[in-house]
């Protein structure tokens, strides 16, 4: 399969199940991901487009680190040799929020988990704006287990307002907050909160 | 578990008795041998003693001056503002009986790292597989034994390590090639079929970095060396008492050359340069070069604060009679020290892209294993090494619903 060229390149699938998959990259290519961020992992002869949010990204330590750190000498060349040669690994976690067919969103579990080694790419603007026109995602979401989903919704959203003409903005997260009234009306704490967290400046 | 600590708890608990009374009488010996180093200010009368011993052939294996005093501390000089560092380190995966096919495998890894600049270090690794059966296979049919392939890699790291020098003798002076280990290695005995080449291999490796004007250290971490202290027991026998028997007698339990030189060494500071007095030492001047003898010092690498730790820093005495090269090698090997806590830097990562994991070596297995199947060879799996993982590795829990 040919790498996609125009979006970035998140990372590598390293084990995955149909409704989330970690991804793994080096620390030096950690530029790009962020925590709520929309994801697409494309399978080999596949047409289906899976699509996640990055709810957690680890860099793990090693004993070595911790023993540079206790020394208390590190110095330009080591911070470079270790982030640069040592391919330190970052670990990239994701929620499966649906798919997308021929252009087309699901908001359900894809049939298929991605494959190892399957790459990861950010979702291009045009991808996010068409994935987010409607909101049915916000159940997986809320829903799921070991995730921060209020402060994942929240930063989802934003990334997704942001994809929209400035003008749209505003009415998007408002439209949103709506949507979360409904789900969250018995969880009236959590719906203060993520309210809070998506009102527009 | 397969250990069973109720039956060795009486034997730890002896082992601690052991030490603890061992450890005693041991600290008055070594207040002893502390006053008598600091009293040896003579290096002439060292000498003297150690021709004594070699005109009576009574097999002395301390340490000579070289020329410094041993019993001073010489501190820390000036870091240079540029070197380049090359630290290299092998690893081996032996001939295994249960391996898809006989082999053998070296893994060479060379660290360079650009004192003194923001330069990304460098890795370099060189893989070796063997497979023919000669390279395997002993005279008598069996496969070659764990000493032979280790005095095969010992030498086949300094080449590396020599061949990266020499195409890179333009960096940054000074050029200081690293080795994990003493450079005065174990005797390649009758057990190595092809000792003789493999020693003019790391001579001829020597002659590489010397024209390179490198300067090449062994690093030892925790020596357990006792040279300065056969040394001072020399220069308690009169000359007539300096024989073999009496030298044999000598009883050093729990005392090291690294406890007698902790209360005299500064952090950062060094030991005089000494030469060990060894069959082999002599080998590597007489029949290589004089510049192949093989010097020496200790080295405190703690930090302030820290309490004494000792590494040996061995060096050939075409560095030893360079000055400067030798303030550059005690400068930069301490300040490799301060980035790892006691143990260079360079070095930890040239272990770390030279040793070969478990993994890698499963993987290879399986890659010669596919190979064989390519070419419709037989691929026997060893039911005792399939059995034996399955016992010790195969267990999971279960994790209910």
């Amino acid at each position: 399969m040919e790498l996609l060229t125009d979006v970035p390149l998140v990372g590598r699938v390293l084990r995955a199940s149909t409704t989330g998959f970690e991804c793994g990259t080096r620390s030096s290519d950690l530029d790009e991901p962020r925590f709520g961020a929309f994801v697409q992992a494309r399978r080999r002869s596949d047409s289906t487009v899976i699509i996640g949010l990055i709810y957690a990204i680890r860099v793990d330590d090693d004993p070595l680190v911790r023993q540079l750190i206790m020394a208390n000498n590190i110095n330009t060349a080591t911070i470079r040799d270790q982030r640069e040669n040592r391919m330190v690994p970052v670990e990239i976690s994701v929620i499966t929020v649906g798919c997308m067919e021929d252009g087309v969103p699901i908001y359900a579990l894809p049939p298929r988990p991605p494959l190892s080694l399957d790459p990861v790419y950010l979702c291009d603007d045009a991808m996010l704006y068409t994935f987010t026109q409607h909101f049915d995602f916000f159940r997986l979401v809320l829903q799921a287990a070991n995730v921060p989903s209020e402060e994942l919704l929240a930063a989802a959203l934003r990334l997704a307002a942001a994809v929209r003409p400035r003008g749209e903005q505003t009415a998007y997260l408002i439209r949103a907050g709506q949507r979360l009234a409904q789900l969250l009306s018995a969880d009236l704490p959590r719906l203060n909160h993520v309210l809070r967290l998506i009102r527009p400046a | 578990m397969a250990l069973q600590f109720d039956k060795l708890e009486a034997q730890i608990v002896q082992l601690g008795k052991a030490l603890a009374e061992r450890g005693q009488s041991a600290a008055e010996e070594l207040r002893e041998a502390v006053n008598l180093l600091s009293q040896l200010d003579d290096l002439d009368a060292i000498w003297e003693q150690i021709k004594i011993a070699r005109r009576n052939d009574a097999g002395f294996r301390g340490a000579a001056p070289f020329d410094e005093p041993i019993n001073q501390p010489i501190p820390l000089p000036a870091l240079p503002s540029r070197a380049t560092l090359f630290a290299a380190d092998g690893s081996q995966i032996y001939p295994d009986l249960h391996a898809p096919a006989p082999y053998w495998l070296t893994n060479i890894g060379v660290f360079i790292y650009h004192h003194g600049t923001d330069a990304l270090p460098e890795m370099i690794s060189e893989p070796q597989l063997f497979f023919q059966d000669e390279d395997v296979r002993a005279p008598d049919g069996q496969l070659l034994p764990a000493a032979v392939i280790n005095a095969r890699r010992t030498v086949y790291e300094l080449q590396f390590l020599a061949k990266v020098v020499t195409e890179r003798q333009d960096s940054a002076p000074p050029l200081v090639a690293m080795c994990d280990g003493p450079l005065l290695h174990m005797p390649f005995g009758k057990e190595i079929p092809d000792a003789k080449q493999l020693e003019a291999d790391y001579h001829e490796a020597f002659d590489f970095l010397m024209d390179a004007e490198a300067a090449l250290l062994g690093y030892v971490d925790r020596p357990s060396s006792r040279f300065v202290l056969y040394t001072l027991y020399l220069m308690t026998l009169a000359p007539e008492e300096i024989t073999a028997a009496n030298l044999a007698m000598v009883r050093l339990e729990g005392m090291t050359d690294a406890d007698l030189y902790k209360p005299l060494l500064p952090c950062g500071a060094r030991s005089g340069m000494m030469v060990q007095q060894s069959p082999l030492n002599k080998d590597y001047k007489d029949r290589f070069s004089p510049a192949h003898e093989i010097i020496f010092f200790y080295l405190n690498t703690a930090a302030h604060g820290q309490a004494p730790y000792l590494a040996r820093v061995e060096i050939p005495q075409w560095v030893a009679r360079n000055k400067a090269l030798v303030d550059a090698v005690h400068a930069l090997v301490y300040d490799q020290c301060q980035i790892t806590d006691r143990y260079p830097y360079a070095l930890t990562r040239a272990d770390e892209i030279a040793t070969v994991q478990p993994a890698d070596k499963r993987a290879l297995d399986e890659r010669i294993a596919i190979e064989l199947l390519r070419h419709s060879q037989p691929v026997e799996i060893s039911q005792k090494l399939s059995m034996k993982w399955r016992a010790r590795y195969g267990r999971r829990q279960h994790e209910g619903v």
